[in-house]
């Protein structure tokens, strides 16, 4: 009897069970990460960090159901690192990332394996490694890495065929589906009637039987996501870098414009071309050297500004401009006005290149640089090759200086004939390029373009030692 | 077999309480698991985020929560944290919700991440909400009760799109409905279909009329309707608004309103000087100076050019002197006693709202609805440029400056010299145009004050990331530098 009444009680928690787990989606695995990092405090949390990025960028790209090689220990019961390769196809899965940190002197490296299980998938069987200065960088471009692998077509299996053309599939709003038709790959239609987090109940046109795969285009835009990791690198490049830290907390941002305003051009008109080296003093570079031939050029420069027009009149012309003497042509006279004008432009010029060299040399990053293409476009349409300037082009800064001040001159010079609305139209039409250019140029400072860099292969030999600590290391890469 | 007594007792106990935790009808068990961070202040962001989280959905009394520290205790000993293992766990204890969350430090401060995901009908393990936000601010920096309201503002912001897009099933038995909500209005009831076993949908079946939980017309068993919280989600917006604004904003005295309004012309009349130096220069708000630029500038310069050619200073040379330069001139005192201050507003308004939204210190002037009003009347987006939305302000502010000038230059009678009489010839004014022009300002007047005044104080700590298609736009990628059109619009 009184076993009766437990087998009664045994069924009925047997029954309330079963009707609790309506519904249950299974647990898929796509993709399982193995961290082999030596766990260093310092790199066991970058490569912590390293390996969420990458669980992440397959969670964004919503194709390959991401695990942890410990989660998926714990789903599945392997007990060795080892039985994964040779056991995941099992359990379904069709990647194994192998990741691993380390740092190489000052660099942060991750080196990423993929091992693909069968051929249906789009990652091949190769070695990446991607390098960084900041540490932050690493996450996000082995992040990157993983997000350029994919395919813009969303891959599923039917699962079970329910009737004629209802099908069970393994994909669901996680893959990023949603209860509407889609066109398939093959041009026919699947609507989706059900929908759960991992699969989905689809009505197909056409005939198909367990196991067949089908393609949808892929719900995520890639480029966006490429586009967003771009960004936050170089939010970090341009936070890490900023010359914000050479002034102690003191705004770099206020310091630029004091320093473009009042000290720079007080600075030229004691020292012409030096005065602008010493003006970066005050954006907080110490123990630096000036570029010494621009420091000449600008000096160059200004002699030609001041001594120009007082040589075409062979020395008999009044030196200041705003006096016409009988000597002094209409032309002389316009020209010796623009020269004289365009004086605080050549100091800011000069100024711009003594700090890009400054900012090259020290790897720092101007200010405004989270904004630099709306800078480089305000400097270039104030200074003529400033924003090139702003952005470590000097030469292609000098050479936007060197035509619009020619250009410039020349109108100036001819303001009283009729070729002077050509002179101005050139000027007009260059500034415009310039303008353009300023826009598009991507930044020449090597810190910057090291940290956004895509990944290296290992080609290259390097050797050296870093600091008190005798630290020597060899290593293979190749940037391209 | 002989199956030992104590363990009768433990089935029986196990039977009762898997049959009592059934959820029929009762409040949905909400659980709010594990809120990731992996550096010390990206933890203590998502601490408090998760436990302003919990705090906030209790005082709503629409979830039955599960206890957290438990839960996490729980969550923490699952030797499997993958979204799926956590879903199934939460699956298997019942729960109809689970909140999870994600905090990211970034260069300039935190990605904030929040999911939600539901088990019961309509959801069936999907997810509910996801809500994406980044927040400008280093946590660090912050004092224990700032970076408490910061958390809880977040929170908020969460439980708010949670109630909004949440819908719970009750189920309807002989016209009634049973369970802990008191529900009336007009619903649309479904019937559950199974079309394969674990693949159930619901289709619409009709609508119906609820009265204190009772159907008007006859609705067939086992029908279900769907509730939602949306006057919830409304209550937890207008709560966490106003109380920020009382902890962030100095109270309100007539005396800051009457200062602001005596000083109305001075502060116009510096606007060319004091607002880019003393504003947004001092306050290193280089966007906003940007914009007055390309936006007030050309303003000034017609001013100096309205002064420069004064009726008073042409007449001196006999000069006829047109409409446009008499209506120039008009326009230069509009701009020096009036015109110039929605900059004036905005340069100092910027700053408040900047140390307002991040809990830095109460700000005065700020808040006042006397000085809201005085503010939309004198109008030119001054009133917009307060509550800090600067787009609208500005659309105002070309509004109603065209509209002015459109009226000055009807309103002005030309003057010619007529050599023979050696005096001036007064001309006539448009009168037809001027009153156009003036119900033309009066309406958008009204307009923006009316719009003003409903428009909130741009206070959020966060800006969400999401968007719905809606505008076409050119854009220039700035990272990638790929022209092309997309359309989008934040919200």
């Amino acid at each position: 009897m009184r076993h009766a009444f437990l087998i009664v009680c045994i069924m009925a928690v047997c029954t309330v069970f079963s009707t609790l787990t309506v519904y249950a989606d299974d647990m898929p695995v796509d993709v399982i990460i193995i961290n082999t990092s030596i766990q260093t405090p310092m790199i066991q949390a970058l490569s912590s960090m390293t390996e969420n990025a990458i669980r992440e960028a397959f969670v964004q790209c919503r194709q390959l159901v991401p695990a942890g090689a410990e989660d998926f220990f714990s789903m599945t019961g392997i007990q060795s690192p080892e039985d994964i390769v040779g056991k995941a196809h099992l359990y379904g899965v069709s990647l194994v990332v192998y990741m691993r940190v380390f740092l190489v002197g000052p660099v942060y490296y991750c080196e990423l394996f993929f091992k693909p299980l069968g051929d249906a998938i789009a990652f091949k069987e190769e070695t990446v490694t991607v390098q960084a200065t900041i540490a932050k960088n690493i996450p996000l471009k082995a992040k990157r890495e993983i997000i350029k692998r994919h395919q813009d077509i969303l891959h599923f299996t039917v699962k079970t065929k329910i009737d004629a053309h209802t099908y069970s599939i393994d994909a669901g709003q996680w893959h990023g589906l949603t209860e509407t038709t889609y066109t398939l790959a093959n041009g026919t239609h699947c609507t989706v009637k059900v929908l759960r987090r991992y699969s989905a109940l689809v009505e197909l046109d056409g005939d198909y039987t367990e196991g067949n795969t089908l393609a949808i285009k892929s719900t995520v835009n890639r480029k966006r996501l490429l586009k967003a990791l771009t960004a936050m690198m170089d939010e970090n490049v341009s936070y890490e870098r900023s010359g914000k830290y050479l002034l102690q907390g003191d705004s770099d941002s206020k310091r630029a414009i004091e320093a473009c305003c009042v000290v720079n051009p007080f600075g030229n008109i004691l020292l012409p071309g030096y005065g602008a080296f010493l003006a970066t003093h005050y954006m907080g570079f110490t123990h630096t050297q000036p570029q010494w031939w621009g420091v000449y050029a600008a000096a160059g420069a200004v002699t030609l500004q001041l001594g120009l027009v007082p040589a075409l009149g062979k020395g008999k012309v009044n030196f200041f401009p705003w006096v016409q003497d009988n000597d002094k042509t209409q032309a002389q006279y316009g020209l010796h006005i623009y020269l004289w004008a365009t004086l605080p432009v050549t100091y800011t010029v000069a100024f711009f290149h003594q700090l890009a060299y400054a900012y090259e040399t020290q790897r720092y990053l101007p200010p405004f640089f989270r904004d630099k293409d709306i800078t480089a476009v305000l400097l270039s349409a104030i200074v003529p090759g400033g924003g090139l300037l702003y952005k470590g082009s000097i030469l292609w800064g000098y050479t936007y200086w060197l035509s619009e001040f020619t250009l410039g001159g020349l109108c100036a010079y001819n303001w009283q004939q009729h070729r002077r609305m050509l002179w101005a139209g050139l000027v007009a039409g260059v500034k415009l390029v310039e303008l353009i250019h300023a826009w598009f140029a991507a930044p020449a400072y090597t810190v910057y373009s090291n940290e956004l860099s895509h990944n290296i292969t290992p080609l290259h030999i390097g050797a050296g030692g870093f600091g008190n600590e005798l630290c020597f290391y060899a290593y293979f890469s190749k940037n391209y | 077999m002989k199956i030992q007594a104590k363990y009768t007792i433990v089935y029986i106990i196990v039977l009762c309480v898997v049959l009592f935790s059934l959820p029929v009808d009762a409040k949905p068990k909400a659980g709010f698991g594990i809120f990731l961070g992996y550096s010390p202040d990206e933890n203590y962001l998502a601490t408090l985020i998760r436990e302003h989280c919990v705090n906030i959905a209790a005082s709503l009394a629409i979830f039955d929560i599960v206890n957290p520290d438990n839960l996490l205790k729980q969550l923490q000993r699952l030797p499997c944290k993958e979204e799926q293992c956590v879903l199934q766990f939460a699956r298997q204890a019942d729960m109809e919700i689970i909140v999870l969350g994600k905090v990211e430090r970034h260069a300039q401060g935190y990605a904030i991440r929040i999911q939600a995901f539901g088990f019961d009908m309509p959801y069936y393990g999907r997810q509910i909400v996801e809500y994406n936000a980044t927040a400008t601010v280093n946590i660090l920096d912050k004092a224990d009760r700032e970076a408490s309201y910061i958390a809880e503002e977040i929170a908020s912001q969460f439980i708010a799109r949670l109630c909004e897009t949440y819908r719970v099933p009750v189920i309807l038995h002989n016209n009634t409905v049973s369970g802990d909500y008191i529900i009336n209005g007009r619903f649309t009831y479904y019937t559950v279909h199974t079309l394969y076993p674990d693949y159930t949908v619901l289709s619409p079946a009709g609508i119906t009329e609820i009265n204190n939980n009772t159907t008007d017309g006859s609705v067939p068993d086992g029908s279900v309707i769907l509730i939602d919280f949306k006057k919830e989600a409304d209550n937890v917006r207008k709560f966490y608004y106003g109380r920020k604004k009382e902890i962030v904003f100095k109270k309100g005295q007539v005396e800051d309103s009457c200062i602001l309004m005596a000083c109305t012309v001075p502060a116009s009349a510096s606007t060319p000087v004091v607002v880019p130096l003393f504003g947004y220069y001092t306050s290193e708000d280089y966007t906003g100076l940007l914009l007055w630029t390309g936006n007030v500038m050309p303003y000034i310069g017609l001013e100096v050019w309205g002064f420069v050619h004064r009726p008073s200073e042409l007449k001196k040379h006999h000069t006829d002197i047109s409409r446009n330069q008499l209506a120039l001139h008009y326009f230069a005192w509009y701009m020096l006693t009036l015109g110039g201050m929605p900059s004036f507003v905005d340069a100092f308004s910027y700053q408040y709202l900047q140390q307002a939204r991040y809990y830095q210190s109460q700000v005065p002037t700020m808040g006042s609805r006397t000085t809201e009003i005085y503010l939309a009347l004198i109008g030119g987006g001054s009133g917009m440029f307060y509550k800090g939305n600067r787009l609208w302000g500005y659309v105002y502010f070309h509004l109603t400056n065209m509209c002015v000038y459109g009226l000055l230059y009807s309103y002005a009678k030309p003057l010619s010299w007529d050599t023979d009489s050696n005096r001036y010839v007064t001309g006539t004014r448009h009168s037809k145009s001027m009153y156009a022009f003036a119900g033309l300002l009066s309406l958008i007047k009204i307009a923006e004050i009316v719009h003003t005044l409903h428009v909130p104080y741009a206070l959020s700590v966060t800006s969400e990331i999401g968007s719905i298609n809606v505008l076409p736009d050119v854009a220039v990628d700035t990272y990638e530098k790929v022209i092309g059109i997309s359309c989008a619009m934040h919200f």
